[in-house]
């Protein structure tokens, strides 16, 4: 009962039992969001703090979120700390290699903007939206875990709101920015 | 013999490799030697192989850049596990074009660490296997530790910062 009182359901009760009515995008979507697999994927120092995220003390598992080793079987990739321009064609493969629907969540000042302290290196990335689409901005230099659980909570509420036809639905290769990157820094095809 | 320890190795690479040391600086906080740069594979494998010396540890090797001078400052350190010492040699070469002869068969940490050098100041290591850039990424134009360095990735901090 105390499962499927959460449950994004109707539950009509008659004697002896009951009738569930739901809607089938609203389970598929509950269902994703609280199963949201990352991928273990440190850049910098943000990567500490997602390490403690995921630890015993804030542990990311209560949200149904596990790491996993492979890019094929993740929905979620944080973009934990500083991108260098060497690492940035790397970071846009992994992220192809993402199983869709994929989800990113830039976290810090230097996956949103280049960072305070790099921000004028001739070496470091002026922010990952540069290259992948964010879906959510977890701000701080770097972020507590609470910060980046506040993070993950935005995500589900984002992949609880969507359709089905918006998450599987066809990928759309123009509103993607790759073609914002300058081309030499993407891998050869 | 003369006192110091380092006057101590000046002379033994005056006995056994040569006139090659140009300087002797004790009044550094970190005292140096500084070798002709023809020298410098020749002092490394005489002092690796010196069995009272025993230099068998490259710990780096870096470079310093001074632009009035026109010159590049190659740093290299030593340690002997044997004496607990640190050695630094230093060799001046050109800004441009400079090419030094490499020490990576004497040492084989100086493979990596002469590509770094390589592709942070601009200094080519004759000998080396496969003298390529190590940190930069594909394609990357320039030696960023230069201090004429420029780049379009390079973005100063805005004028109206708090404090400016």
């Amino acid at each position: 009962m105390g499962v499927i009182a959460r449950l994004p359901v109707y539950w009509e009760k008659l004697p002896g039992g009951g009738i569930v009515t739901t809607n089938l995008e609203k389970l598929l979507n509950w269902s994703r969001a609280s199963s949201v697999w990352y991928m273990i994927f440190g850049l910098a120092c943000c990567a500490i703090e997602m390490m403690a995220a995921g630890a015993s003390r804030y542990d990311f598992d209560r949200f149904g979120m596990m790491f996993r080793a492979t890019p094929r079987q993740s929905d979620l990739m944080f973009i934990s700390g500083t991108i260098t321009l060497k690492m940035a064609p790397r970071i846009r493969r992994l992220w192809e290699q993402l199983a869709e629907p994929r989800y990113v969540i830039a976290m810090g000042s230097c996956a949103i903007s280049g960072g305070g302290f790099y921000y004028d290196a001739y070496s470091v990335l002026k922010g990952i939206d540069k290259i992948i689409p964010v879906d959510v901005y977890v701000p701080g230099c770097p972020p507590r875990p609470e910060a980046l659980m506040h993070g993950c909570l935005k995500l589900q509420q984002k992949i609880k709101g969507e359709s089905l036809v918006q998450a599987f639905g066809s990928f759309d290769e123009e509103h993607t920015p790759r073609e914002r990157l300058d081309g030499r820094w993407i891998l050869a095809k | 013999m003369a006192g110091s320890p380092l006057d101590h190795i000046a002379d033994k690479i005056k006995d056994e490799v040569g006139d090659v040391v140009v300087e002797v600086n004790e009044g550094d906080r970190v005292p140096f030697l500084r070798v002709e740069l023809g020298a410098v594979a020749r002092v490394a494998r005489f002092l690796r192989d010196d069995g009272e010396l025993a230099f068998d540890f490259l710990m780096y090797i870096t470079a310093v850049d001074f632009p009035d001078e026109d010159k590049l400052t190659l740093v290299y350190h030593y340690f002997s596990y044997k004496n607990q010492q640190l050695l630094m040699v230093k060799a001046d070469v050109p800004r441009q074009g400079g090419a030094a002869r490499s020490v990576t068969h004497i040492y084989a940490a100086a493979d990596w660490l002469e590509r770094e050098v390589y592709d942070l100041f601009g200094v080519t290591f004759d000998g080396h296997p496969n003298l390529e850039r190590i940190m930069t990424p594909e394609g990357f134009e320039g030696h960023p530790l230069l201090k004429d360095f420029t780049s379009e990735d390079y973005v100063p901090f805005p004028d109206k910062m708090p404090g400016k």
